[in-house]
């Protein structure tokens, strides 16, 4: 747990320092790269916006003591004001804001040393947000509206510590049961007693409510506004329109659609991609568009919302689009099957399937692609394509707006793993020696005073034939009974993205699904309550 | 869990379902030597125990390299078990066994042939593929009729070629596993 202390040092004020700067090295570049700000009828009142943002931060990092970035901000300041009369480089800018962000990290990493925390929020911050997700409905403009900031880092144990109180509420469960069983059969208990029991009962299960509601609506917390990753697709546009000599916006509507935290990285990666892909591919260049009679100034249009319980984000642009009788010529050029009724528009996302060699496809457009479609499905959702001939491209990504996530032990037994949701686990540890028995041919443990009956994962999935004596103990408790699951190894607490079973895979008792792990092993997710159920008893083989 | 944590791509050296079923097209432009009647189909060809069997090209999504496959403890005796099949868990039946031959021990040759039967995505272990081929469907014929049984309405047909007997097996009924305790033939 964090405590106070380290909260108010030094490098809890860098943090804040930071954040605060981050905000408003965001604010100005939008600011920079929206091409309407500094057009000539906004152009004074967007100055003047982009001064006081750099002039706060020189003061900030002046107050700071960081004389660097202090430098740094005086000169984009210097750059703005001279631009009063002028042209404004914008190009020199954004290089000069890069550069004050790299050694703004420079200066965090420094004072992080011995690990501070970031956890004091600063208030009243607002607007786009800073690096890092956060949930925040403040509206822009500075006045915060009763909202505060809250860092994952700070959220994530929460909902770790909300799940330990689930724990304990069926430990608690289980204790309230014992003790109104025996006060039912114990004689001279007076009637104050029991209904001590009844209030404790009720008691509970009022508790058990509320941590119901509490666990529901933290795990919302993670769900964080679009904003953040569209923020950063304005300026991906300006550097791939400048480099690749083309002209063109962003139109942006639905920042407000809410994603998990867990699927924003991914959503960033995929949209970064699209985007760029359609700044490149799909738009023409400005004379190119003149002579199709399309404005000079391309449109990348990206478009989020729900739908059902899923997010939607569409990336079009109105470009050239994508000839469908060339992606199958190209199909057969390099032998990748393609029914005569299918979806041509699909091939774009096969590995290996690049248009590079005709000219009229928009080149390259297959190449990263078939790692999005990956990274998509591997989250539960999907990516599709669909595009006009000289009308222009659309990219879709579906993702599901929250995932199935369990915290899981990854447990080893016999060579095979299995993870284990961490929900049912009250303890684990080593089996000591002596600790172990067998009792009418199940397994249990003594310990403590208390002895509970130990399943082995290994006889209960048919990879051993005899009970272990050594290795690791999991205790589960579930529907108030305790039982001890015996591994081999427990590997460690990881986080498993839970999946299904298909139907022909039957229904193996103890199994809740399937997971893949971060190196690409399917693996079983255990069902701790059908574990606790299960039969405890080994045959010795026959 | 990093929504980007990389996987190892365990089927990288993926091998393409590379004919095109356009057979429409094809056929037509091909030599009415057969009889103008010809139809032409595209199956995928592949070895279980030494006979030659064949899936239609549609019914075959992909074509995998065997990967690791996990064990699935008390699933029906022909499913191998599941393999991450870019990030998605697929289970794998071994079609030897569904087809009441003895289950081998893995080689480099094995392929799963990943079909989607009823959008399910299920994977099929046989020995090796061969190749994608076109047939024509009129000189297919049906199996002898005393080698079929009532748990053998996969077979669709035979065809004599002059490489040697193709075995056409209907993927859906394939996958349609016998109900209860009761496997599939009466292999090992």
């Amino acid at each position: 747990m964090t405590d106070g202390a380290v909260l108010e040092g030094f490098g809890s004020l860098v943090q804040d320092f930071a954040l605060d700067a981050r905000e408003r090295l965001d604010r100005v570049e939008q600011l920079l790269l929206d091409g309407d700000a500094l057009a000539s009828a906004g152009r004074a009142e967007g100055l003047k916006r982009l001064k006081a943002e750099l002039h706060t931060v020189k003061g900030n990092a002046g107050m700071m003591g960081f004389s660097d970035l202090q430098a740094a901000a005086h000169g984009m300041e210097d750059a703005v004001l001279a631009a009063g009369e002028g042209p404004l480089d914008v190009g020199a800018l954004l290089g000069a804001l890069d550069r004050f962000r790299d050694d703004l990290a420079d200066h965090v990493t420094r004072s992080a040393e011995p690990a501070a925390t970031p956890s004091r929020a600063p208030t009243g911050a607002a607007g786009s947000p800073a690096e890092g997700a956060h949930s925040s409905s403040a509206a822009s403009g500075g006045e915060a509206q009763g909202s505060v900031r809250v860092p994952f880092a700070v959220l994530d144990p929460l909902l770790d510590q909300i799940a330990e109180m689930v724990i304990l509420r069926n430990r608690l469960a289980e204790a309230i049961g014992r003790g109104r069983g025996v006060t039912r059969a114990a004689t001279g208990v007076g009637e104050a007693v029991a209904e001590a029991w009844i209030e404790a009962q009720l008691a509970h299960d009022a508790l058990g409510r509320v941590l119901d509601e509490v666990q529901g609506r933290v795990m919302r917390l993670r769900l964080t506004p679009l904003h953040g990753v569209f923020g950063s697709l304005r300026r991906l546009v300006h550097d791939e329109s400048v480099r690749g000599g083309k002209e063109a916006v962003l139109a942006v509507l639905g920042g407000d659609t809410p994603l998990d935290k867990a699927l924003l990285e991914l959503a960033s990666e995929v949209l970064g991609h699209l985007v760029r892909n359609a700044v490149i591919h799909g738009l023409e260049a400005p004379e190119a568009r003149l002579a199709a009679g399309k404005p000079r100034v391309g449109t990348v249009r990206v478009t989020a919302g729900l739908k059902g319980d899923d997010v939607l984000v569409e990336v079009s642009d109105d470009g050239a689009g994508i000839d469908p009788d060339g992606l199958r010529r190209a199909a057969a050029r390099k032998g990748f099957a393609l029914a005569p009724e299918a979806d041509p528009f699909g091939l774009l996302f096969e590995a290996g399937f690049s248009t590079k060699d005709a000219a009229d496809l928009g080149a390259g457009r297959g190449v990263g692609l078939a790692a999005v479609r990956e990274a998509v499905r591997r989250q539960g959702g999907q990516v599709r394509v669909a595009s006009t001939p000289g009308l222009g491209t659309t990219f879709s990504l579906r993702l599901p707006m929250t995932v199935s996530i369990a915290r899981a032990l990854l447990l080893r037994a016999d060579g095979e793993l299995y993870a284990l949701p961490l929900a049912q686990v009250v303890e684990s540890r080593r089996m000591r020696p002596g600790e172990s028995h067998a009792v009418n041919h199940a397994g249990v443990l003594a310990a403590a005073g208390s002895v509970t009956t130990l399943l082995d994962l290994g006889c209960h999935f048919g990879t051993a034939a005899r009970r272990r004596e050594s290795g690791y103990v999991v205790v589960m408790e579930a529907t108030g009974r305790r039982r001890g699951l015996v591994a081999d190894a427990i590997l460690g607490l990881q986080e498993v993205v839970v999946r299904g079973l298909d139907p022909i895979l039957g229904r193996p008792a103890g199994v809740a699904g399937s997971t893949v792990l971060g190196d690409g092993t399917p693996i079983l997710i255990l069902d701790p309550r059908a574990l606790v159920d299960a039969e405890p008893f080994v045959r010795e083989a026959a | 869990v990093s929504a980007s944590a990389r996987e190892a791509p365990a089927f990288a050296g993926r091998d393409r379902v590379y004919a095109f079923a356009d057979s429409v097209q094809e056929g037509a432009a091909a030599p009415a030597a057969a009889g103008s009647t010809a139809v032409w189909e595209t199956w995928v060809a592949f070895r279980l125990a030494g006979e030659t069997f064949a899936f239609p090209v549609e019914a075959v999504q992909e074509i995998l390299r065997v990967g690791s496959v996990t064990r699935v403890p008390e699933a029906p005796d022909p499913v191998r078990g599941i393999i991450n099949m870019r990030g998605r868990v697929v289970p794998v039946v071994d079609l030897r066994v569904r087809l009441g031959l003895s289950a081998v021990p893995l080689t480099p040759q094995h392929r799963i042939l990943v079909a989607n039967p009823r959008g399910r995505v299920i994977g099929l272990l046989v020995d090796a593929v061969d190749a994608v081929e076109r047939i024509d469907r009129t000189q297919v014929q049906s199996p002898p009729a005393d080698v079929m049984t009532a748990q053998s309405e996969y077979l669709l047909g035979v065809l004599q070629r002059p490489a040697g007997l193709f075995i056409l097996l209907d993927p859906e009924r394939v996958l349609v596993m016998p109900g209860g305790t009761s496997q599939p033939g009466a292999g090992a």
